[in-house]
């Protein structure tokens, strides 16, 4: 048996080291073989015999690898518990997520079958529940309030709406909101601004308008990516007692 | 038997770390001086139980220069070995001097 022969059958086993290990045992036997040739040519011993007795000396190589596999025992559950270290926190990210994709498909029912969006308004002069919808194309657009009522000082009407994706559970696509264009009676309405509320299931918004005593109905017009669509809102109007 | 082999492979490698930080080879060497030549095991099988001692955090391993002028790896015993060594020799105290009552014992019990 040669040197190399000796070595490899030691190392054979030890597929469970990490290659930098088992580069530590090769050398480490190494080295003794070389301390113990040198003690035996120091000797006058012949380089071939020497090696010979040496490896002799170091005993047999299978079951010094199979020992020092043992030695090493614990590592496949070292490895186990790296993995499943990783693991939980790739689920735990996921479960976050999860939650996330909860919040999502709330949002996304909540906006289909009752929509809220409390008002802004200081004061509200008259209120009517709609369900208005308009398809912005996967999305839905559904007007679902229309108050009147003083905000800072100025009579306006406020128009509270959603928008949620076509399909239970999809994702609603962002921005609609800048491509809605209120009008009143050909005129542009002269009260923007507006507020709102949302995530990936549903975005609510709320617009207002200014009104003139005269105004009986907004045009909403929604314009993107070239396609237009509009709809015509009613004022409400204040009861008369009775 | 191995196995009792491999226990005695320790307990002798933690005392002679004991004394001073050794490589693989120079412990062979040492023990066969010591031990008159009494303890001459297949060299090789000393490196699982030294590798074995370090996994277990008995002893620590660096490379230096020996005194051939060539880098070795040696073995330093840690506290915690320093502990396992004072309890494995306490034990292997009580162990011969329970294997000695005996041989007195039975000397003893032999028909005058």
């Amino acid at each position: 048996m040669t040197r190399q022969e000796f070595l490899d059958q030691v190392l054979s086993p030890l597929g469970r080291l990490t290659a930098e290990e088992r580069e530590n045992v090769r050398r480490e036997l190494e080295e003794h073989v070389e301390d113990r040739m040198e003690a035996l040519l120091e000797m006058g011993w012949d380089a071939g015999l020497a090696e010979e007795r040496c490896l002799e000396a170091m005993g047999d190589p299978v079951e010094i690898g199979r020992e020092m596999a043992g030695q090493y025992r614990g590592r496949g559950w070292l490895w186990i518990g790296r993995v499943a270290a990783a693991l939980t926190v790739v689920m735990s990210i996921q479960a976050l997520l999860g939650l996330g994709m909860l919040g999502t498909a709330w949002y996304s029912l909540e906006a289909r079958i009752s929509p809220q969006l409390d008002t802004k308004l200081d004061w509200v002069e008259a209120e009517e529940q709609l369900d208005l919808r308009l398809d912005m194309g996967n999305d839905v657009l559904r007007l679902f309030r229309v108050s009147v009522g003083k905000l800072d000082g100025r009579r306006v009407a406020e128009i509270a709406m959603c928008a949620y994706d076509r399909w239970p559970f999809g994702i609603v696509a962002h921005g609609w909101q800048n491509c809605i264009e209120l009008r009143l009676s050909e005129k542009e309405a002269r009260f923007g601004g507006g507020s709102g509320r949302g995530n990936y299931g549903a975005e609510y918004c709320r617009r207002y308008v200014s009104l003139e005593p005269e105004d009986r109905s907004i045009t909403l017009t929604y314009t993107r990516f070239g396609e237009t669509a509009s709809l015509e809102v009613p004022i409400p109007e204040q009861e008369e007692a009775p | 038997m191995k196995k009792k082999i491999m226990e005695h492979t320790r307990l002798l490698a933690l005392s002679l770390l004991a004394g001073e930080d050794m490589y693989g080879y120079q412990m062979i060497v040492e023990l066969a001086r010591r031990s008159n030549h009494t303890f001459e095991m297949k060299e090789g099988t000393l490196y699982p139980v030294l590798h074995g001692l370090e996994q277990q955090g008995f002893v620590e391993a660096y490379r230096k220069q020996a005194p051939t002028g060539r880098e070795r790896k040696y073995y330093h015993l840690t506290r915690k070995g320093q502990g396992a060594l004072r309890e494995e020799e306490a034990a292997w105290k009580r162990y011969s001097g329970a294997v000695n009552d005996v041989l007195r014992g039975g000397a003893e019990a032999e028909p005058v």
